[in-house]
């Protein structure tokens, strides 16, 4: 996890640019959606709506978009200038090195790990780390405003959400588990399958390529069920997760339902609660796919910590 | 039997390497060869070993011509050892038919046997890939011993005693010494001091031998 810490330290710019327009962005979506339930509740009692209130909602709903706009674009370009500083530090490795170091690195291990740990951090940087920090600020934010519109509708939606927490963190250690065998697996057949340049001229002189046959069998033969086995248990463990996901939705149909039919809660309000539901149920039920993603490439990121000694030296 | 080479020529493409190089070697003679790096000394090694098919001229090891019937009689060390991706064991008997006894014989004979028994899964202890889980020292006798295990009649050693050093350094020099031993060696290397055991030293320079 240093790595990245180093990665964001070295990119501290863009990063906060990030976090801050994440919050922002947070920030405008609840606005837009208190200026829509005092709309609808006007709508439901039948009163006026101002010029000044629908002004106001326009406004709302383009500052939504140009932060919509200024995430994206904040998050890319952190992305990218992360990415480049990965590629970058693991080209810079192999400038430091001497020539007798040069001499003995194997090309085909080397090319396994571009090709799988450093392409493979380089997709998380760029489809899921500031999905997920957007995903924890837009938590964070959401649910606390709901807490202060609603406690009680906010805690009763949200009891299966602690149980979906408990489940996650369970089901992201499973997986990762599985995750962390069959990238061993892959890399010791990618390995393996690197070194056969390097032993061919003595495998031919002691006629023993039955022996590498053999092994390079069985290494495929362990990478296919180290995979197989960690796909079936994604399949299983999402699904069910995904299941649970739609109980926060239903409990808040009926718990903020009968409030509304009691009186007790208006229709714009019970409207701003599923609206952004999406913000708090919604971000829990991708959790367990993500911090799966997450600790995958926190393996990744272990694996090629070493490499990136030589791009990422903290300078005072 | 020994070797007999005779106007023997190798080219890499239009890069002419050994120019009629002719040579014999007389059965349980240790011969060194001697030159500067990319000289031509591990390209007439491989001929020799019958890893490269000749261009022009004779190679004839122990009787054998055709490049796989001379590898069958051929044992060669080199100095960047090359483990395979399997046990010590493996790694002996390169996956063919063995007795235990020629094994341990052959362990023995290499210096390995109080390393191997101090491992907690002996001969079985996977060397890694490439051998990155044991010492350069230790990977090295491991080759020896496939070199003696293999009992080959004629030794080919490629700078294998180039990078030696203290206490590792003898116990491959021990181990080389009992491979060795009563038969044909073909030696090179790059420093002269590194053939001190040869009957016979040759220098290859422009592609020719030049006898010292």
């Amino acid at each position: 996890m240093s790595l990245l810490i180093k990665m964001m330290y070295k990119r501290i710019l863009p990063v906060v640019l990030f976090i801050c327009t994440s919050i922002f962005a947070m920030l405008v979506s609840l606005w837009w959606n208190w200026q829509l339930r005092d709309i609808i509740n006007k709508i439901n009692t039948g009163t006026h709506i101002p010029t000044d209130v629908i002004i106001m909602a326009a406004t709302a709903i383009l500052f939504s978009m140009a932060s919509a706009y200024a995430l994206s674009l904040c998050s890319a370009w952190a992305c990218e200038c992360m990415a480049h500083d990965l590629r970058m530090g693991f080209a810079k490795h192999f400038a430091t090195l001497s020539l007798t170091e040069i001499e003995n690195i194997s090309a085909g291990e080397q090319l396994s790990k571009l090709q799988n740990e450093i392409s493979e951090v380089n997709g998380f940087l760029q489809t899921n780390l500031f999905t997920f920090a957007d995903d924890i600020i837009r938590f964070i934010g959401t649910f606390s405003w709901l807490l202060w519109l609603d406690p009680k509708l906010t805690l009763v939606s949200n009891i299966p959400t602690a149980v979906l927490v408990w489940y996650t963190v369970y089901t992201s250690r499973v997986i990762s588990e599985a995750a962390q065998q069959s990238q061993q697996a892959n890399g010791q057949m990618n390995g393996f399958a690197g070194s056969l340049i390097a032993v061919f001229p003595v495998m031919k002189l002691f006629d023993a390529v039955q022996l590498i046959s053999d092994k390079y069998d069985a290494a495929l033969v362990r990478w296919e069920r180290a995979v197989v086995t960690e796909e079936r248990r994604r399949a299983v463990l999402m699904s069910l997760s995904g299941l649970m996901s739609c109980s926060p939705l239903l409990l808040l149909l009926l718990v903020g339902g009968i409030e509304v039919i009691r009186g007790t809660l208006s229709v714009g309000s019970l409207y701003a609660f599923i609206n952004l539901s999406g913000n708090v149920s919604g971000a829990m039920m991708n959790m367990p796919g993500r911090i799966a993603s997450f600790r995958r490439f926190a393996v990744n990121l272990k694996r090629v910590e070493p490499f990136m000694a030589a791009g990422f030296a903290f300078r005072k | 039997m020994g070797i007999r080479v005779e106007n023997l020529r190798y080219a890499y493409g239009s890069k002419l390497v050994l120019r009629d190089i002719s040579l014999f070697v007389n059965a349980g003679e240790y011969i060194g060869i001697v030159g500067v790096s990319g000289c031509g000394k591990s390209t007439l090694l491989k001929l020799l070993a019958g890893l490269y098919q000749t261009q022009s001229g004779v190679v004839e090891v122990h009787g054998a011509c055709r490049p796989e019937e001379i590898r069958k009689n051929v044992a060669m060390v080199m100095q960047n050892t090359v483990l395979f991706p399997a046990s010590i064991k493996e790694n002996i008997t390169c996956g063919h038919p063995m007795s235990e006894e020629v094994i341990w014989q052959a362990c023995k004979a290499a210096q390995l046997t109080e390393w191997i028994t101090s491992l907690a899964d002996g001969i079985d202890t996977f060397v890694g890939e490439q051998g990155g889980k044991v010492s350069g020292g230790q990977a090295q006798r491991i080759a020896i011993a496939r070199a003696i295990a293999r009992n080959a009649p004629v030794i080919l050693l490629d700078e294998a005693t180039s990078a030696l050093d203290g206490d590792t350094g003898s116990a491959v020099l021990a181990a080389l010494d009992s491979l060795t031993r009563g038969r044909t060696v073909v030696s090179v290397s790059h420093r002269h001091e590194t053939l001190a055991n040869c009957s016979r030293i040759y220098k290859l320079e422009d592609g020719r031998l030049h006898s010292l």
